[in-house]
């Protein structure tokens, strides 16, 4: 079973964004950065720890649907009511495992997103 | 040769005869006043060939912005679900509150003060909320108008150069153009 870890704030988080969330240009929207309606509500990620990029565009259901973009955990610790906390999937009759996993908790306001359209960086596009 | 009632109508002084297909036409243009515009260089069109766009006359300098709330329709064809994850569809009164909103600053800055904003980026914001984002060379902006009609949409924005920012709530039933005046400035 994995444990929960600290992550360092020199850290990188490798998240995807769907094709549909990005500008005629490749680059993500606003909307991208949200918390996920279903689940934690926190806004999912991969730990560069324990995922590449390649290894987090791969867990998507389309892959080739999906983008991955690079947050600093130092920049996104700076964004006012935005936490980080790894949160590993561990094996189970209907999870598919992810060591990586990560959320940012926080609601996602519009000063929020419009910083974390500020501090990506794109990694597969 | 006898004169038919017509004759007599065509001939008075006091009654102006209109083509039914022009009664749709808003009034006349107006070339007595020379345009204030600092954008000297756009030209514009007589007032009579003007589109219109949720009742609000486009000019030709406003183009653009026009051509920015076209491309944005295709949030209206979000089904449910578009995401996978559960987000939901996007309500034309949405859509519709935030290029109406956008758009009424826009013009009224352009009428009073020639000043011409460029053309906002629109999407689909998180929980069916609409975003409008302007990025110039110095300055980000971004605004989100809520589906809840009753609710105020939300902005921020900063000058990358300063970093001095801006943020609050608007009344989309209100006059902002202070916000376009400041997206604007160099």
């Amino acid at each position: 079973m994995w444990l929960e870890e600290d992550i360092p704030s020199d850290a990188i988080l490798y998240q995807r964004v769907h094709r549909k969330n990005l500008n005629a240009e490749g680059a993500p929207i606003p909307g991208a950065f949200r918390n996920t309606p279903n689940k934690q509500d926190g806004m999912s990620t991969d730990w560069e720890k324990y995922s590449t990029p390649s290894e987090t565009r791969s867990r998507a259901r389309n892959p080739s649907d999906n983008v991955v973009i690079a947050l600093p955990v130092g920049k996104v610790r700076e964004i006012e009511g935005q936490t980080i906390q790894h949160t590993p999937v561990n094996p189970g009759p209907d999870t598919l495992p992810n060591r990586a996993h990560t959320d940012v908790f926080g609601e996602k306001t519009t000063e929020a997103r419009l910083k974390f359209l500020q501090i990506y960086q794109t990694e597969l596009s | 040769m006898s004169r038919t009632l017509t004759d007599y109508w065509a001939a008075s002084p006091f009654l102006r005869r209109v083509d039914p297909a022009d009664w749709w036409k808003p009034e006349e243009a107006d070339f007595s006043q020379p345009s204030k515009t600092e954008n000297s260089e756009i030209p514009d069109r007589p007032r009579l060939l003007r589109p219109r766009l949720f009742g609000i006359e486009i000019p030709s300098a406003l183009e653009h912005v026009a051509d920015a709330i076209e491309k944005s329709r295709y949030i209206l064809d979000l089904p449910s679900d578009w995401d996978e994850e559960g987000s939901p569809s996007y309500a034309h009164e949405t859509w519709e509150r935030a290029v109406k909103f956008m758009l009424q600053n826009v013009a009224e800055l352009w009428r009073c003060e020639r000043v011409r904003v460029q053309a906002p980026a629109i999407h689909h914001g998180p929980a069916a909320s609409i975003d409008i984002l302007w990025k110039t060379q110095s300055r980000d902006l971004l605004i989100n108008v809520p589906p809840a009609l009753n609710q105020p949409a939300t902005y921020y924005g900063i000058n990358q150069t300063t970093g001095i920012e801006t943020k609050g709530n608007l009344d989309t039933s209100a006059s902002n153009e202070w916000l376009l005046v400041w997206i604007a400035a160099k």
